[in-house]
């Protein structure tokens, strides 16, 4: 019975994230076109004259940091649309919940390009109109979990004209949308990171605090009602933190695929499926996972670099292919 | 007690059951019994608060089922409903949900907690498979599971849904005997059943609506079984045998 006031099989394991979390940050500090060593770091601390500390503070720095928000966000923004919609398929760039922050951010970079603080903001309230679009169709028509992906990727398509609209508008803002729609942490800045990791500070602190009542809400609408859960509160409350973190993530580094669909899976298959473990283990390796395909991006053709972008879809791609044949026979939005 | 006072029930714009009135007393056992699709379950979920009711009003021990708040309502009716998810949870772990209407801010077990979970996990005889993932049990077992977190849930109301639905005769029996035992203890029962000798065979009182929704009866097995209105609304010919007690035998009119 002591199992049930811990948090069940994944305690303990869990404790090696943060260390995991940690080295890619490290590698990812060091490593690149012009490596660092960790002395060299240490060094450049305290010569702001030297070029490895530009590289650092104006360039590693800030793409680390970033990427990390980005990465733990996206992931328990995923972790937290799965369990909302009840479908392990629901992932923010799945159901058009990246698209809706990508045409808010794209409306921004046409208009205020200059307003970095509002990037978040307007990504934000994107995500969230998209996210509750799709949570009213699966709503009132009572759609199955095939019908809500489907009906995601319709929005999307929607949303993803609209932003083809823009970019047609706006043809200065082409070479950022390319960038943008790929997904990538280059060019991000601390001004950037500040404002979005608040953002997702606010949206993780949500999703934990709410982690419990997510297993409620697993057992079933029914059983988690008549258990005192209020339930439609509860999945508003859940939207809204997710928009909050897929936007957040979008005004960093963009369209980045994959993180917020695989990561949580691969939480749940590492940890089991309490939510109280599935949020800040989605965290973690969100973050670990971006970083490393970013690192991954700048060294594999280096000196020139790979979008994570496309880093992240040739690994998510293969991993999703194999968790469809691990599956085979069975359901994979059990 | 459970007062139901020209009670209108449906959900969106359909209405299922129209000017249902009904007492059920404390500590009672009772079965709703009907055909296919009369608005048995629309009734359960309605009294669950689950539904809202379209007219009339349900009252819990005086008080009317609008003025609970959901936690409150939660203390004093559970509901175990037919069709249910499957995740992918330990035994324990689902029992433990059960006292979700009684924690706190910090969603953490105290020590009366967990002694309940221990009791329901005893009384509903699945302490034996607690540590075992729902999706590694038989149906049965699973019915156990759950009918042990409705336990936990340590409220002086049961509601249950078809309890013994796809299961084989003896888990139904099973869970059936925990039904008892459960009211033994004073828990009002009140359940729906398709298999119309269990009902009349293990509860002392059954309820019979027909196919537009309207409760018929309301009385003892026998008091039923004289009436003739099985015949009439199951268009079905009704024996009684004696084995230990009356039982009820439900055979096609005519020959077969």
């Amino acid at each position: 019975m002591s199992r049930l006031t811990s948090c069940g099989k994944g305690g303990k394991s869990l404790t090696l994230l943060p260390f995991l979390f940690l080295l890619t940050v490290l590698a990812s500090l060091c490593l690149g076109s012009s490596p660092i060593s960790p002395k060299e770091l240490f060094l450049a601390l305290s010569d702001t004259q030297s070029t490895a500390y530009r590289i650092f503070f104006y360039a590693r720095l800030p793409r680390v940091l970033g990427g990390a928000v980005a990465g733990a966000s996206l992931a328990v923004s995923g972790a937290l649309l799965q369990s909302v919609l009840n479908n392990s398929l629901a992932g923010p760039n799945i159901i058009g919940v990246n698209a809706g922050a990508g045409l808010a951010t794209l409306l921004v970079m046409a208009i205020a390009p200059y307003s970095v603080s509002l990037m978040p903001a307007a990504a934000f309230i994107g995500a969230l109109c998209a996210c509750l679009l799709i949570y009213a169709i699966a709503s009132l028509s009572g759609a199955s979990r095939t019908t809500i992906i489907l009906s995601g990727v319709a929005v999307s398509s929607i949303i993803n004209a609209a932003s083809s609209s823009i970019k047609t508008f706006f043809p200065e803002i082409t070479l950022s949308y390319n960038t943008f729609s790929i997904g990538s942490l280059s060019n991000i800045t601390m001004d950037q990171v500040k404002w979005a990791a608040a953002y997702s500070l606010a949206g993780m602190a949500a999703a934990f605090l709410m982690s419990h009542d997510m297993n409620i809400l697993a057992l079933g609408e029914d059983i988690a009602n008549s258990l005192g859960l209020k339930c439609r509160r509860l999945r508003f409350f859940m939207i809204c933190s997710s928009s909050l973190l897929a936007g957040s993530a979008v005004s960093l580094g963009g369209l980045i695929g994959f993180v917020g669909l695989l990561v949580p899976h691969m939480s749940r298959m590492l940890f089991g499926s309490d939510n109280r473990i599935t949020v800040p283990a989605s965290a973690f390796l969100g973050a670990t996972s971006l970083l490393f395909c970013d690192l991954l991006g700048r060294l594999l053709f280096a000196p020139f670099e790979l979008h994570v972008g496309i880093v992240l879809s040739v690994i998510g791609g293969a991993y999703f292919v194999f968790l469809i044949l691990k599956k085979k026979g069975g359901r994979l939005n059990d | 007690m459970i007062e139901i006072k020209d009670l209108q029930t449906g959900f969106s714009a359909k209405t299922v059951s129209r000017s249902l009135s009904l007492k059920i007393e404390s500590g009672s056992f009772v079965c709703l019994i009907g055909p296919n699709g009369c608005g048995k379950t629309t009734l359960l979920r309605t009294i669950a608060g689950l539904l809202p009711a379209k007219k009339g009003d349900i009252f819990i021990n005086g008080k009317s089922l609008r003025q609970y708040s959901s936690k409150e309502l939660a203390r004093n009716i559970a509901y175990l409903p037919q069709v249910r998810e499957i995740p992918d949870i330990t035994v324990d772990t689902l029992v433990s949900h059960g006292r979700f209407p009684y924690l706190g801010f910090s969603r953490k077990l105290g020590r009366t907690d967990h002694e309940k979970i221990k009791d329901a996990l005893e009384l509903s005889n699945a302490g034996r498979f607690a540590e075992k993932r729902l999706k590694e049990l038989s149906g049965g077992e699973r019915q156990q599971a759950y009918l042990a977190m409705t336990i936990a849930q340590d409220t002086p109301i049961l509601l249950l849904d078809e309890p013994g639905t796809y299961l084989d005769i003896s888990n139904r029996f099973s869970v059936m005997e925990t039904a008892l035992k459960l009211n033994r203890k004073g828990i009002t029962v009140l359940m729906t059943l398709h298999d119309l000798s269990e009902a009349m065979w293990f509860s002392p009182m059954v309820c019979l609506m027909d196919t537009c929704g309207s409760l018929r009866f309301s009385g003892t097995p026998q008091a039923l079984y004289d009436s003739g209105l099985l015949q009439e609304i199951f268009d079905v010919s009704v024996a009684k045998t004696d084995f230990k007690k009356s039982y009820y035998v439900f055979l096609p009119k005519g020959d077969v």
